[in-house]
């Protein structure tokens, strides 16, 4: 609420030629509450110093105007009025322009009022004592006509308080989780409720986001620069704020500032009130899928692994919803067989990443290998194991990458029907397998670069993941059936390879050399191939269809 | 924004780490002729820093018909170049979207016992009206949308209606095109969108299209996925102050307006006095004879603020073949940091090399948009 204080002068800065009646100073007669003591115009400018102003607590000074008693004889008189800063440094300023007044000539003293006045010169912060200088003083000017006088003044101080608000965080049902636990969503919501501006323009506002941690931190100040650079989060905007702001956060303890300034003075000087706001984030991911289930395609030797959002609702329970959910990724792995010493124990291994699938299949091509040493390319065991699936999703909630839980399929029996010879697989499904007896090698390249620092010492590496195993095959062959066999599918793209006793994994082949020896006729091919990953495939919709 | 290939799976291949096989298709049509043939080495530069946005080069086979005299359509005398970029996978399955529509610039061919190659440099198709001078003044009444004015000048001029819509802004007073010789119909009417805060380009299909300049909203940003460098630049000191003066030529009353970069948590705040702004004051004038009303001077300087406000970086994305990136797109890429995981950059420029990379040129997005940290 605003609060109009009033105060009278106390000093006189400038006479200008102007007569006190019947005698004494200036400011005496105008503060004296007396129509028969009084200033009678002068030539110049009677400037008095007003005060003193103590400032009501959380208030500042936003404008401030004149009253004061005057009148004039005969035929009228005119002045003007203005109110000014007083500084020891620059001297007297302008607060607003100054307002003429006009007195009809009656002789009766009649009590002015001029227009609320502000300007940047306001000193909208600070009290001001009854000394020289800084103060507020009226000023009265342009006097003319028959006697005009002036008998007493008063300066009123109109004194606004900073913008008051509560703000909340809600979750994502728009419960208040002030000081509590946001688990449903992302992306609370920082909202400022009612924001009393006591009657300013709204200036800005500004949500600063910190991690406890860093508000724990000595030295720490919200809206210090060098902090900001360091939120978690900023927002803001001109003007008054919006009802609710939303920032997506990780998992985490946060404060929240939100700041609101109004403009006080009149000349846009920035009055603001920053609050906080504590809250968890414990964002429950969403629920993973309802149900796979893995189907051996005996015919072709793989396996079709199917996964199904359907029956499960976007979110479990306290949970956060996808923002999306048809562009949830399906995670698949698969188990190796299970005591093979290849892959060793059961370990998952990720064999395809579905996009923008929260339904759908994918065809494993893998073949079991074999547990035992191998001579020539002649085995047969063990020709069948064990493998199981499993199936989760990634996707994003409130712009960020959650993850579910797994869902596994049933274990299911996949065979081998050619124990000890590797496979090549055109990525077409069923365009052309072959089961071939190769010699492998594989290389491993990851970007590396070493850095030696001026002065020698152990050198800077700017390294990265390795990529996969980059097979280079020695494939031979006895007929030209089968050579043009094996060049129409190496001639794909990529190519899916199943060692003998190793991981399978997906090849770009990169180029291939034959070498045709005369004996038996043997075709001896070497084909070098990059490790990649298998193109995307489409979703197809297959459980609770 | 983006154009995505019209399948998912080939789109989503974009990002894989996998392998695809590259598709460039060039359509050649003059009059009733017309031929299709792929390039052997071919790259394209979509670029809306520049007035005509296309460009590209092209390498022919060397079974491409040779162009001797100015009748064969390889020549550069009014052969229009239709281009479709995309992507096959193993399954032979196609997805492609068009990249541009050209005009032949040059056309050089080489013949030696070794050598058989037609090279083919391709220009803005806007070069067809840029070409079209006017022959004597053509008037536009005031009044008129400046979607209008764009309408009925390239009707004027190539006899067809480009169907702009209505844009909201009209010119205060009458435009007369073909007064200053030293500039073209595309440059005048350039110069008319700009006075507004719009852009006039050719799209990707080769539609005529009128654009804000809008400089990137961070919510539309596309995750980068398999970006193969990045690189920035801090080389500019982008303006915080702008200066938008109006100069009539008629003796309408001048108008002017002044835009600032007004928070204080900007590293550019201009300051409320002097030596408030650690940075100080840039101050870029930016003066047009198309400016009439000072609503229009207003929503220049807050425009051209707004741009300025995020050309303090230029930062450079290269990533594997990806023609579905367009000027205008927000990416949020990764740069691998501890401190920052990501930046959020708005395209500028892309170009597609078909048997290399494609390279996109950034600017940060403008601080008075987004006011992430």
């Amino acid at each position: 609420m605003a609060i109009v204080d009033t105060v009278r002068p106390y000093g006189t800065y400038t006479a200008g030629g102007w007569t006190i009646v019947p005698s004494g100073t200036a400011h005496g007669v105008l503060s004296d509450d007396d129509n028969a003591t009084y200033v009678l115009q002068g030539t110049g400018n009677l400037e008095v110093r007003c005060g003193p102003h103590t400032l009501t607590s959380g208030y500042r000074r936003h404008r401030a105007r004149i009253r004061f008693r005057g009148t004039a004889d005969g035929s009228g008189g005119s002045l003007e009025a203005q109110v000014r800063f007083l500084t020891a440094a620059a001297g007297s300023t302008w607060i607003g322009g100054p307002q003429a007044f006009s007195f009809p000539g009656d002789s009766v003293w009649t009590e002015y009022t001029m227009a609320w006045r502000g300007s940047a010169s306001m000193p909208t912060t600070g009290n001001l004592s009854a000394g020289t200088a800084p103060t507020l003083m009226a000023r009265f000017g342009q006097a003319a006509g028959v006697n005009t006088r002036v008998s007493e003044v008063w300066l009123d101080i109109d004194t606004r308080h900073a913008p008051t608000f509560t703000p909340t965080v809600v979750d994502g049902a728009d419960v208040d989780r002030t000081n509590g636990t946001v688990t449903d969503t992302a992306v609370p919501r920082i909202v400022f409720g009612p924001i009393d501006y006591d009657g300013l323009p709204a200036r800005d506002w500004h949500i600063v986001v910190y991690t406890l941690t860093q508000t724990l931190t000595p030295g720490f100040s919200a809206y210090d620069q060098a902090w900001v650079n360091q939120s978690v989060a900023l927002r803001g905007g001109a003007g008054a704020p919006p009802g609710a702001v939303g920032i997506p956060l990780v998992n985490d303890d946060y404060v929240a500032y939100p700041r609101v300034r109004s403009n006080v003075g009149s000349a846009a000087q920035a009055f603001p009130t920053v609050e906080s706001v504590a809250f968890e984030m414990a964002t429950v991911p969403p629920d993973p899928p309802a149900e796979v289930e893995a189907i051996v395609d005996e015919d072709r030797a793989a396996v079709d692994v199917c996964w199904d959002l359907a029956g499960t609702s976007p979110g479990s329970p306290g949970g956060a919803p996808w923002d999306d959910s048809t562009l949830i990724v399906a995670e698949v792995q698969r188990s190796g067989c299970g005591g093979g010493d290849v892959i060793p124990g059961d370990e998952w291994v990720t064999i395809q990443n579905v996009a923008a699938s929260p339904d759908g299949c994918w065809r494993d091509r893998f073949m079991p290998l074999v547990d035992a040493p191998l001579e020539d390319c002649h085995g047969d065991s063990p020709g069948d194991c064990m493998v199981q699936y499993r199936v989760r999703y990634w996707g994003a909630v409130g712009t960020f990458t959650m993850v579910t839980d797994w869902t596994y399929a049933e274990p299911v029996r996949v065979f081998n029907p050619t124990p000890g010879n590797a496979w090549l697989r055109h990525p077409v499904d069923g365009a052309l397998d072959m089961s071939i007896c190769v010699t492998e090698s594989y290389a491993r390249i990851r970007p590396f670069s070493a850095q030696q620092v001026i002065g020698g010492g152990l050198p800077v590496v700017v390294t990265g993941d390795p990529g996969g195993r980059d097979y280079t095959l020695a494939i031979s062959v006895r007929t030209i059936a089968e050579q043009a066999q094996l060049e129409q599918l190496l001639a794909a793209p990529l190519v899916y390879y199943q060692p003998v006793r190793d991981a399978d994994t997906w090849q770009a082949p990169n180029s291939e050399s034959v070498q045709v020896v005369k004996v038996r006729d043997i075709r001896a091919t070497q084909v070098t191939m990059v490790a990649v990953a298998p193109q995307p495939i489409d979703p197809i919709a297959v459980l609770g269809s | 924004m983006s154009t995505p290939l019209p399948s998912s799976r080939h789109q989503a291949a974009l990002s894989t780490p996998t392998a695809f096989t590259v598709v460039a298709s060039c359509t050649f049509i003059r009059g009733d002729d017309e031929i299709a043939l792929s390039p052997v080495a071919a790259s394209f530069v979509c670029d809306r820093r520049r007035s005509m946005w296309w460009s590209g080069q092209l390498t022919m086979a060397a079974n491409a018909p040779i162009p001797t005299v100015p009748s064969d359509l390889l020549t550069p005398f009014g052969t229009r170049v239709e281009v479709e970029l995309g992507v096959e996978l193993a399954d032979g399955t196609q997805a492609v979207v068009p990249f541009g529509v050209y005009l032949i610039d040059q056309s050089k061919v080489q013949v030696s016992a070794a050598t058989r190659s037609v090279e083919i440099p391709l220009i803005d198709f806007a070069d067809r009206i840029a070409a079209y001078r006017f022959e004597r003044p053509f008037r536009v009444p005031p009044g008129t949308d400046v979607a209008d004015v764009v309408n009925l000048v390239v009707t004027d001029r190539l006899g067809i209606n480009p169907g702009l819509a209505a844009s909201g802004n009209v010119i205060a007073r009458q435009r007369i095109f073909g007064l200053d010789p030293e500039l073209d119909p595309w440059r005048e009417m350039q110069d008319l969108c700009k006075g507004f805060g719009w852009v006039l380009h050719y799209d990707r299909g080769g539609r005529l299209t009128l654009d804000t300049t809008a400089v990137g909203d961070p919510s539309d940003a596309q995750a980068v996925v398999g970006a193969v460098s990045v690189a920035q630049v801090f080389e500019k000191r982008p303006a915080n102050v702008v200066v938008v003066r109006a100069e009539p030529s008629d003796d309408t009353p001048p108008v002017w307006s002044v835009a600032m970069d007004e928070d204080p948590l900007s590293p550019m705040w201009a300051g409320t006095g002097p030596a408030d702004s650690p940075y100080g004051r840039r101050t870029r004038y930016y003066a047009s004879p198309n400016i009439n009303t000072q609503a229009q001077a207003d929503s220049a300087a807050a425009a051209i603020l707004a741009r300025e406000a995020a050309a303090g970086a230029t930062w450079t994305v290269t990533r594997k073949f990806d023609p579905t990136k367009d000027p205008g797109d927000v990416l949020s890429v990764p740069v691998d940091d501890p401190q920052v995981q990501s930046v959020e950059i708005v395209v500028d420029s892309v170009a597609v090399d078909v048997l290399g990379e494609t390279v996109m040129e950034c600017r940060s997005l403008s601080s008075l948009v987004s006011e992430e940290p």
